[in-house]
């Protein structure tokens, strides 16, 4: 009877973990609903909403707005459960719940974060976005407190701190839930943290288990299962035997970007920071597991499989990148591969189930390395531009944002395109010794950013990953930060740092819509459908992050390094635009008279 | 009184025939060669030292015969010089003068080139960065969990050679070691190479030789020749991170270190790594402190840290204004970095 | 002989007497002046009978606010006493790129994580011991308290540093930002290529994002 009963709640405890996960999983398919940043776990950030399409996006015009009262860089994806939209703004974090359709706020959320939090964070106070799952709706605070809240009432259920910001540490990655826990990430490769993920149960907040990124075996969790593609990661200990005694402890590999997850695999997808310091000289050593690829069992999060994109990285080329899950047609088979524009500026296309790198081309500008050697899975770092300590190495390209940063790309399973948002710029570099003193920068390198050849500082792209070419390009005059999203309507949206939102033909990348936005835009556009039956696209605009801070905050344009050398290349910017903080969406208006919205009654 | 005679003349003695009394007597003594690009050195010294005095002693005798000539009362004869008997004498200077730079220079080449390179491949690679007033060694290996930082005293393997690669990290600096071999610089911006081989067990002195500021004179370090199991013994020891403190003034030592010294001092284990000064996880292994000025004893380290401008004044590490409670648990924490 | 001997002795038995009474006692960290939490003791010795006061020291006088009720400044002219010393700025460079703060600040003070210091805009105050204070105590937006790290001797050469650098960016009462015509007009060579105490003597034309022009 015992045994029955045993087997019965652990039967019903899996139905209710596997319901929740197909729930969530269900959830990412519905059209109207916008559940994750990414809008599924394979991150692709297509939406099957075709309402709005490529013959009537020219019409679309702002439906409603909202200000989240901060004015400093604006990267959240808002979310979209059943009628309600989620917005999170930069520090604080405060987080509105709004009536999707009409733009009634229905609470916020204010937590007490740190203010001192603000003086440890490398590019701007910013949060990319939120997670929901089962009612609850989760968020990380700058001050690295992960949260959670009833996604009706906005009452607080849990609140768990996950770093210290006297370590340098902060968090700005969006959590993501996968199977009950909610992963989070930590910041501060710039100061000397020792990065991680957090995987906390998202009920009661607490931490189920904590994998490293450098540092031995067992706080890395790489055991039995682990079984990486190429040589030059296989062995004991390599997060300890890559480095000088003791570097890794200060030695980066933070994760601040984006977490996929395949189902059918279990397998949760993810990259490492840059080690620190960005002065190469001061770590010898191939440096893992910074700039690496992890694949993880998301239950235990034992180590399935790694790749290390740039071993003994020397420019800080992070690889925190979104991984967009596909299968694509190649060769005549069809294959279980993720997509990974990295920052190095090569486009990666790699078998997710065992790590093995199937392609890897320069989508921009590349001189730093001379290719990626398929055989050994290393890339070939181009030796005439080493930087030894004190040597001013000029023009070398991508510079340290890479050819793209964090800003997410979009799959559109229609045109089998990528659509590719990034910035074209290369540098001037000069390394120096650093001592590290805990919670300030640990860097030791001085920097100077500029347009890239052609002298234009971004571009908009959609690039074949089976072609392996880019198929059509838009350039823009400011690094392209925002998120891209793509539509069932075969429309592309993306918005730029000097305050265009834009709508582009999918196929041809004709530009069919343009708005002047408030502020610069570094947000990720989403698209939805209101309890009207209307579709409804909706974007943050607040310009910041560390290509945008010189237009929010007291930076003087006139010093080229500041901002880690981003400087070098936004130092017009504030001529273009101040930082901001506002929620816009769009619509197209209906063909018949639409009733203005009667305003919100006070009960 | 005796005994002071006795000592005095047994010093002497010593100093004389055994090696390391006198590295401990004359550690600056160049004459005698412990090493071997000393020893290939040594006999063009030599030859030099005697060229040279042979030549004052030459010119001295000509000069004195000249003077005294002329004092016998001959007029000195109003011809041209090249066309008086004097010609001769110009000639045979010039010649022999000639001869004997042109085969200087080619034993001096010679020297060079035997000295450029070490006799077989280097067991050991250290590189060297000459700081304002102390010098900073850090142990190459191409496996980088090998790789570690001490500062001022170094232990190198004896009868094997050592390559060290020099550089400066503020002003041009020279690293010398008297009795191993010859001088070079640490120049700013540029990175010198030389060898150094050790014949026998002992501790070798070392100094800057180039003037680099006011405390150029106290900008000493050591070299310890070990044999094998000593020096691999050594190097075990300064890759082990510093032990945690287990008293409870050394652990309240180890907080005040990291608040009050660490934004410039490395100890690898705590979470103190500045870049500032010297690297001291190991700092009780080491015989000397202050960039080799000041023996390594409890009275002298914390006259040190109490108030450095005192004892190195115009050195790089400012009075740091510590209370006296304050003082002693940082050093008893610093008692237990072994 | 013998007396030297029991003289000796005598000597090492009292020096180890004195270090066995200084090591005997644990340190009691609410004693010490700089306590654990860097916060000084009220009550500052053992035995000392003053009461804390805050106006002990002068540099406690200078205000941080602009307001001083009562519509009559009352800060005390506190100058830095390294004013006269032609190195300190020079120090104070090697100082800024030495504790990290270029990390925040950026080479030559251009900002970054934290504000810019080059535009002479101060939110703590610009005098000397504003300055000074801002840096020893820290502030609360991100500022860290170095109170304790560096001596005050460091902190003066900072500030000597930070104050030569500061350049405002227009000479008249508020700053226009366009493209035409260019304002600002002028970069400063970037400090890959010259690291000065000295940068705003070494500047060249705007360039808007693209390569330096300057060298």
């Amino acid at each position: 009877m015992r045994v029955y009963l045993l087997f019965l709640a652990l039967s019903v405890a899996l139905a209710s973990v596997s319901a929740r996960a197909e729930n969530l999983a269900s959830l990412s398919k519905d059209p109207k609903q916008w559940v994750m940043p990414a809008r599924d776990y394979a991150s692709t950030r297509f939406s099957p909403l075709d309402q709005i399409n490529a013959s009537n996006v020219g019409k679309l015009e702002p439906a409603w707005m909202f200000s989240v009262g901060t004015q400093h860089g604006q990267e959240a994806a808002p979310l979209i459960i059943g009628d309600t939209m989620y917005v999170e703004s930069s520090y604080p974090n405060k987080v509105f719940a709004l009536d999707s359709t009409r733009g009634d706020l229905k609470w916020t959320y204010i937590p007490n974060t740190n203010r001192a939090a603000q003086g440890v964070a490398c590019c701007d106070v910013v949060t990319r976005g939120m997670a929901y799952d089962d009612g609850k709706i989760f968020l990380v605070t700058l001050d690295n407190h992960a949260v959670a809240l009833d996604a009706k009432t906005g009452k607080e259920q849990w609140a768990t701190k996950t770093g210290e910001i006297n370590l340098g540490e902060t968090t700005t990655a969006a959590p993501l839930v996968v199977k009950g826990k909610v992963f989070v990430g930590i910041s501060g490769g710039e100061l000397g943290v020792r990065g991680r993920i957090t995987a906390l149960d998202e009920n009661t907040g607490k931490i189920d288990y904590v994998a490293y990124s450098t540092g031995p075996d067992k706080d890395v969790l790489i055991g039995a299962d682990f079984k990486p593609f190429y040589d030059f990661m296989k062995g004991q200990d390599l997060g300890v035997s890559t480095w000088p005694p003791d570097a890794w402890k200060i030695g980066g590999g933070t994760m601040w970007g984006w977490f996929s997850y395949d189902p059918d695999l279990n397998l949760i997808y993810y990259g490492t920071s840059n080690p620190g310091p960005w002065n190469s000289n001061q770590r010898p050593g191939d440096n893992l597991w910074t700039t690496a690829l992890f694949a993880r069992d998301p239950d235990t999060g034992a180590a399935h499989w790694a790749y290390q994109f740039n071993p003994h990285d020397l420019w800080d080329h992070d690889e925190i990148q979104e991984n967009v899950l596909v299968d694509l047609d190649l060769n005549g088979k069809t294959r279980k591969v993720l997509l990974h524009p990295g920052r190095n500026g090569f486009m990666y296309v790699i078998d997710r189930r065992t790590g093995e790198v199937i392609s890897a081309d320069p989508y921009d500008t590349v001189n730093a390395y001379k290719g990626v050697d398929l055989k050994t899975g290393r890339i070939i770092p181009n030796e005439e531009l080493k930087p030894d300590l004190n040597r001013n190495v000029r023009n070398v390209c991508p510079a340290s944002p890479g050819a793209k940063d964090w800003q997410p790309t979009a799959w559109s399973p229609r045109t089998h395109l990528l659509y590719v948002p990034h910035q074209h710029l290369c540098m001037n570099y000069l390394t120096s010794d650093v001592g590290y003193i805990a919670g300030t920068p640990y860097v030791g390198a001085t920097v100077d950013m500029f347009a890239g050849p052609g002298g234009y500082r971004g571009e908009f792209m959609a690039w074949d990953p089976i072609q392996r070419k880019k198929v059509w390009s838009i350039k823009e005059n400011m690094p392209v930060w925002s998120g891209a999203l793509v539509t069932a309507g075969d429309v592309a949206f993306y918005g730029t740092m000097d305050r265009w939102f834009k709508a582009v033909d999918a196929k041809s990348g004709k530009l069919l819509w343009q708005f002047h936005l408030g502020s610069g835009t570094i947000g990720q556009p989403v698209t939805y459908e209101g309890s009207d039956g209307q579709q409804y696209v909706a974007i943050l605009t607040g310009v910041g992050g560390w290509p945008g801070a010189v237009a929010n905050a007291q930076i003087d344009p006139r010093v080229r390094n500041a901002a880690l050398g981003f400087v070098g290349a936004t130092q017009d910017l504030p001529s273009y635009t101040q930082g901001g903080g506002e929620l816009v969406v769009f619509s197209v208006p209906k063909q018949e008279a639409a009733a203005p919205s009667a305003p919100q009654r006070n009960p | 009184m005796g005994l002071a005679r006795l000592t005095i003349l047994s010093t002497a003695i010593c100093a004389a025939f055994a090696p390391s009394c006198r590295a401990a007597v004359s550690p600056m003594d160049y004459l005698h060669a412990d090493g071997l690009m000393a020893k290939r050195i040594l006999p063009l010294t030599q030859g030099l030292l005697i060229v040279s005095a042979a030549v004052v002693v030459i010119v001295t005798g000509l000069v004195l015969i000249a003077v005294m000539r002329r004092g016998r009362g001959g007029a000195v004869p109003d011809t041209p010089l090249l066309d008086s008997p004097a010609r001769g004498w110009i000639s045979i200077g010039v010649g022999l003068s000639t001869v004997v730079l042109a085969g200087l220079v080619v034993w001096t080449s010679m020297t060079m080139a035997k000295i450029a390179n070490p006799p077989s491949k280097p067991a050991l690679s250290i590189n060297v960065r000459g700081h304002q007033w102390w010098w900073e060694f850090v142990y190459q290996n191409d496996d980088p969990s090998k790789i570690f930082t001490t500062a001022n005293e170094i232990h190198i393997p004896v009868g094997k050679p050592v390559r060290f690669t020099l550089d400066g990290e503020d002003v041009i600096h020279t690293f010398w070691v008297p009795s191993l071999g010859g001088k070079i610089q640490l120049i700013p911006g540029q990175t010198n190479v030389t060898w150094l081989e050790a014949d026998r067990p002992g501790v070798y002195r070392g100094q800057c030789s180039q003037y680099c500021g006011q405390q150029h004179a106290h900008m000493i370090f050591s070299v310890f020749a070990d044999r094998p199991e000593a020096f691999e013994a050594w190097r075990a020891n300064q890759l082990r991170e510093a032990a945690q403190p287990t008293s409870d003034d050394a652990r309240i030592g180890e907080q005040r270190f990291i608040v009050r010294c660490g934004a410039c001092h490395t100890v690898r284990g705590a979470l103190a790594n500045g870049h500032v000064g010297p690297d001291l996880t190991h700092l009780m292994s080491r015989t000397t402190i202050a960039g080799g000025e000041l023996p390594n004893n409890p009275g002298f380290l914390s006259g040190w840290i109490a108030n450095p401008q005192n004892l190195k004044p115009g050195s790089l590490m400012p009075n740091p204004e510590l209370s006296g409670p304050d003082l002693a648990s940082i050093q008893s924490f610093l008692g237990t970095l072994r | 002989m013998r007396a030297h001997l029991v003289a000796s002795v005598v000597l090492v038995l009292v020096v180890v007497a004195a270090r066995a009474q200084q090591t005997g006692q644990p340190t009691q960290p609410e004693a010490s002046p700089r306590s654990e939490t860097g916060v000084p003791a009220i009550a500052a010795t053992r035995g000392a009978s003053a009461p804390f006061s805050a106006s002990a020291d002068p540099i406690l006088h200078v205000p941080v606010s602009g307001l001083h009720p009562g519509d009559v400044s009352f800060a005390p002219q506190i100058a830095n006493p390294l004013a006269q010393d032609p190195q300190a700025v020079t120090r104070g460079m090697q100082d800024f790129i030495q504790f990290n703060c270029v990390g925040c600040h950026a080479p030559n003070a251009g900002g970054g994580m934290g504000p810019a210091l080059s535009e002479g805009k101060f939110i703590y105050g610009l005098s000397p011991p504003n300055v000074f204070l801002s840096i020893y105590q820290g502030r609360p937006n991100g500022m860290p308290a170095w109170s304790e790290l560096l001596p005050e001797s460091t902190i003066w050469e900072l500030v000597a540093y930070v104050e030569s650098i500061a350049h405002p960016p227009s000479a008249t009462f508020g700053e226009t930002i366009s493209r035409t015509p260019a304002s600002p007009a002028v970069e400063q060579t970037p400090s890959e290529f010259l690291q000065t105490p000295r940068p705003w003597s070494f500047t060249s034309r705007f360039s808007n994002g693209r390569q330096p022009v300057g060298e």
